[in-house]
């Protein structure tokens, strides 16, 4: 076989792009994996389809059923979606961590010169793709079926949007933390903590249906001021800046944290037991 | 000759269990094929994760290529890599798709040219398209080193680099690794259970037993030292605590 031939030395690649260069290996990994791995693939589209004819069946019968109407029930299609932006916002956040777990892969992760706010950003355009690929028939769907269009919402959608994004972002990174901290032992906690928040949001009754002792719980979760912005829509034709506000307000907070923990999880580790353990 | 790696005094203990390291020193030098040996539990996993950086040591500092690994970790590892065939690649990806990832990890400049010459070199360009999970142990081995050489590393780390590959194809990689060293005045640290293979191909030897630093040498000068007559001889004497 023949030898190593020598090829022009390397010459280095200004900073930003050698970031962005980083970062952009990171999501071809994981479109690379969606591509030849068609069960994910159907995965990420299977469940926000399954949630949205589920909702978009239930909000067709009480419609058809119910005579006093105070909200229009295709409120509950449009909760739907927004509410999976939340919860596969924050899986697809955490899966890519997952992922190099689940194929012992981590190792040559971290001992890459990716750094680990370039891992952070990386795990975020990763959620923005996988997002977008599972919500974009789900909203065709809604539109073709139940004849519910998310973009009667207006301008504050967009408001919607990035809000729950970035919800999805710090949920993801919280749960990670324990991934990177306590290992694959943590698995079926992290599924369970992306669930545990719903209750609390109101994604399909307003706050008032809540106990009043869990109201300061549900008020200083994001989403929460989300769902019951968008029911001011439907229902009073108004858009509340007070939640909106509380709400970019309160993610930022959560979002800062949630990364400052993440890399602090990141630290803490490699202090103690080590970022990866090869040698299994 | 200057210094590629400088240990000084690092101590870890994990949170349960003895001392791995303690208070273990060693230099490496530039352009130097090293072995790093001991037997199982000997802190030969606990010194090459900090070498990467990791693992953090309880205290001590390590220096890489002139970088603090506990504060600049990142700007020694762009040029340096490290294969074990502990370490997967993503099983899913075609080969030539983990070299393009990793490629864009370490910012390799002609991306598509270096993986078409390390295919080559390495005797798999036949197999590009092929997921790396249907690869046999011999076939991951030369993927897994083309990985660790895609930046054209000044410094190599290896765990075990011939581990469950057969005879012919250990002596090949071998002499592929030193051809690389040679030909890129590289500097090699491998940990091996793999005896001959340190003879023939180390220029140093560290051996630790229990996370000290018992001694060092050529294979030479230890097989003198402890008048035996080759390097497994030498391990074992010092494994055993028998010299």
């Amino acid at each position: 076989m023949p030898s190593p031939a020598t090829l022009p030395e390397h010459t280095p690649t200004p900073a930003l792009s050698a970031s962005l260069q980083r970062i952009g290996g990171m999501v071809l990994r994981y479109l690379y994996l969606l591509k030849n791995s068609w069960p994910r693939f159907i995965e990420a589209l299977f469940w926000p389809f399954l949630n949205l004819i589920m909702w978009g069946l239930l909000s067709k019968f009480l419609s058809e059923t119910t005579q006093s109407i105070a909200l229009p029930f295709s409120f509950l299609i449009g909760a739907a979606i927004l509410w999976e932006i939340v919860l596969r916002g924050s899986m697809a956040t955490m899966m890519p961590l997952l992922e190099e777990v689940w194929s012992r892969t981590l190792g040559n992760l971290f001992i890459s010169p990716l750094r680990p706010y370039e891992f952070v950003l990386g795990l975020m355009t990763i959620s923005i793709i996988r997002l977008v690929t599972a919500l974009i028939p789900c909203v065709i769907i809604a539109w073709m079926f139940f004849d519910y269009r998310v973009w009667d919402l207006g301008a504050p959608l967009i408001f919607f949007v990035a809000n729950l994004i970035i919800t999805g972002w710090w949920m993801g990174l919280m749960v990670s933390c324990l991934l990177v901290r306590y290992g694959q032992a943590v698995e079926w906690i992290m599924w369970m903590v992306v669930f545990i928040i719903q209750p609390f949001v109101c994604v399909f009754y307003p706050l008032e249906t809540l106990p009043a002792f869990l109201h300061p719980i549900s008020l200083a979760l994001p989403p929460t001021h989300v769902f019951e912005g968008m029911r001011d829509i439907l229902l009073n034709q108004q858009v509340n800046a007070t939640h909106m506000l509380a709400a970019f307000g309160l993610n930022i907070v959560y979002l800062a944290a949630a990364i400052a923990f993440f890399l602090r999880s990141l630290y803490v580790t490699r202090r103690g037991q080590g970022l990866f353990s090869y040698a299994e | 000759m200057s210094i590629a790696i400088r240990v000084e005094a690092i101590s870890k203990t994990y949170r349960s269990g003895p001392p791995a390291l303690q208070n273990l020193s060693f230099n490496v030098r530039h352009g130097t094929i090293t072995a790093l040996l001991g037997g199982n539990g000997a802190g030969k996993t606990t010194t090459l994760s900090i070498l990467l950086g990791v693992l953090l040591p309880d205290a001590g500092t390590v220096t890489v290529l002139g970088h603090n690994m506990a504060h600049a970790r990142e700007q020694a590892l762009k040029r340096m890599n490290f294969s074990s065939p502990y370490i997967e690649l993503p099983n899913r990806l075609t080969i030539e798709q983990n070299l393009r990832v990793f490629g864009m990890y370490y910012n390799v400049n002609n991306l598509a040219d270096r993986i078409t010459e390390l295919a080559q070199q390495l005797d798999f360009a036949h197999l590009l398209k092929r997921p790396y999970g249907q690869l046999s142990a011999g076939q991951k081995t030369r993927v897994t080193i083309a990985k660790s050489l895609l930046n054209k590393p000044e410094l190599l780390l290896l765990d075990e680099p011939t581990a469950s590959l057969d005879p012919d194809t250990a002596d090949w990689v071998r002499s592929f690794l030193m051809d690389y060293q040679k030909q890129h005045k590289a500097t090699i640290l491998l940990a091996s259970h793999n005896m001959p293979e340190v003879e023939r191909m180390c220029d140093d030897v560290l051996m630790l037993r229990t996370g000290v630093l018992v001694d060092q040498g050529t294979p030479h000068e230890l097989i003198n030292r402890y008048g035996r007559q080759t390097m497994e001889e030498v391990f074992l004497a010092i494994a055993r605590h028998a010299a």
